[in-house]
């Protein structure tokens, strides 16, 4: 019998699913816990994690343990699949676009006045990380901010622990982005697709089957805020250090991965027209959502789906 | 004066006016030859004043390369086991009935 529980975690939602429902308590312990852990080490809203410390000290190589490490590594591994377009050295455009607290705090703020940073699309390769030594250096005057991959990271961690710990099929959604692991249920994972993760379950919408790797959806309508310019998004192009001016409202993506699907599905938003062909070329199923609501494919994406 | 003589007379005046012409020429040509080879080997042991850009290229070693393979399809998943990866290449619509066990969508 198919089980879940969600919890408040990272900001937004997560969610564990087990096809075994006696495994739901020991399930939920360890996402919580797997959580904690990214948490202290990836967070770059609080001044006590590893990475706020690699910032605070930017320009000098820093001691960090091994998560943030591989969570690093996990980013890096982005901005070169991307050609830099999924960075993780975006954290100071983020701060002056007025993204520069927990999103919970920032629309507490209410408007923004907008101030200049500098594109950074190459920045990410000054980013000296020794495995070995367990050392990070971030290039002076760059914030690194991990948000763009460690929630799917830590998705793909979690899910897999799950799987291995329990022995029953996993699905963990970390705000929308999934990652499955173990055996699924006979009728695989069913995954309603929207622009928003918080919508009910039972909302319009179409509906899709996965039974292995990850599902992200990356969405410019959500998790916005008021500035001085208008509306702003947490999506931000590298190029202009501002946020992305796309034809796509949100993308969808099953790949190997959660994170790879996630940076697909960003570097899609980003990619703008382009994005299709790339996605295609690289054999990931996509659902690509214009302004206007008009959809488009990539790969094998079910496109029967759009009518459920 | 014997016109014999006066006619030798005359050849060696212009004989001796003919060397004359002919060594002054001579040394003058020598002087000349000699400024020029001094110009030109004072310039060929002389220092220049040349500006050069120097551009040094520091080629940084980053101790970890990122890892190499692009994104990957489901299809070419290394850690998925053969019998579920083909039935899964791709997302599958969902039954009519079925109600979703969790929403994909921006957060």
């Amino acid at each position: 019998v198919i089980a879940s529980a969600s919890f408040r975690s990272l900001g937004t939602t997560a969610t564990v699913v087990v096809s075994d429902a006696e495994a739901l308590d020991e399930s939920r312990q360890i996402l919580a816990t797997e959580l904690a852990r990214f948490d202290e080490a990836c967070s770059r809203f609080r001044p006590d994690s590893e990475l706020s410390r690699a910032n605070a000290q930017a320009g000098h190589a820093v001691r960090i343990g091994p998560l943030l490490a591989r969570a690093t590594e996990v980013a890096m591994y982005a901005a070169d699949a991307t050609h830099g377009l999924v960075t993780p050295t975006l954290g100071t455009a983020l701060a002056c676009a007025g993204y520069d607290r927990t999103f919970d705090l920032v629309l507490a703020r209410g408007r923004w006045t907008v101030r200049t940073a500098h594109p950074s699309v190459c920045a990410w390769r000054e980013i000296q990380l020794d495995l070995e030594q367990g050392t990070l250096r971030v290039p002076r005057g760059v914030e690194l901010d991990l948000g763009a991959t460690a929630k799917a990271f830590a998705a793909d961690c979690a899910a897999a622990t799950i799987a291995g710990r329990t022995g029953c099929g996993t699905l963990v959604s970390l705000g929308g982005d999934i990652a499955v692991a173990g055996s699924p249920p006979p009728s695989g994972w069913v995954v309603r697709i929207a622009d928003d993760h918080e919508v009910p379950l039972d909302s319009p919408g179409p509906s899709v089957v996965i039974r292995l790797g990850g599902l992200a959806t990356s969405s410019t309508i959500v998790r916005r805020w008021t500035t001085d310019r208008g509306e702003a998004h947490h999506i931000i192009d590298p190029r202009t250090a501002r946020p992305a001016t796309t034809p796509w409202r949100t993308v969808s993506v099953h790949a190997a991965s959660c994170v790879d699907a996630n940076v697909a599905t960003l570097g899609a938003l980003l990619m703008g027209s382009d994005a299709p062909a790339w996605l295609g070329g690289r054999g990931l199923h996509a659902r690509l959502v214009r302004k206007d609501g008009t959809v488009r494919y990539a790969g094998g994406w079910p496109a029967g789906a759009e009518a459920a | 004066v014997d016109p014999d003589v006066r006619q030798a007379q005359l050849v060696r005046s212009v004989g001796i006016l003919r060397t004359r012409r002919a060594t002054f020429a001579t040394v003058v040509a020598a002087l000349l030859m000699t400024a020029l080879l001094t110009v030109a080997a004072a310039a060929s042991t002389h220092s220049k004043r040349v500006v050069t850009h120097v551009v040094r290229v520091k080629r940084r070693l980053a101790p970890v390369t990122a890892p190499a393979p692009p994104l990957v399809s489901l299809e070419g998943a290394a850690s998925t086991p053969p019998s579920t990866q083909q039935s899964a290449a791709a997302p599958a619509p969902a039954p009519a009935p079925v109600t979703p066990v969790v929403v994909s969508g921006g957060s």
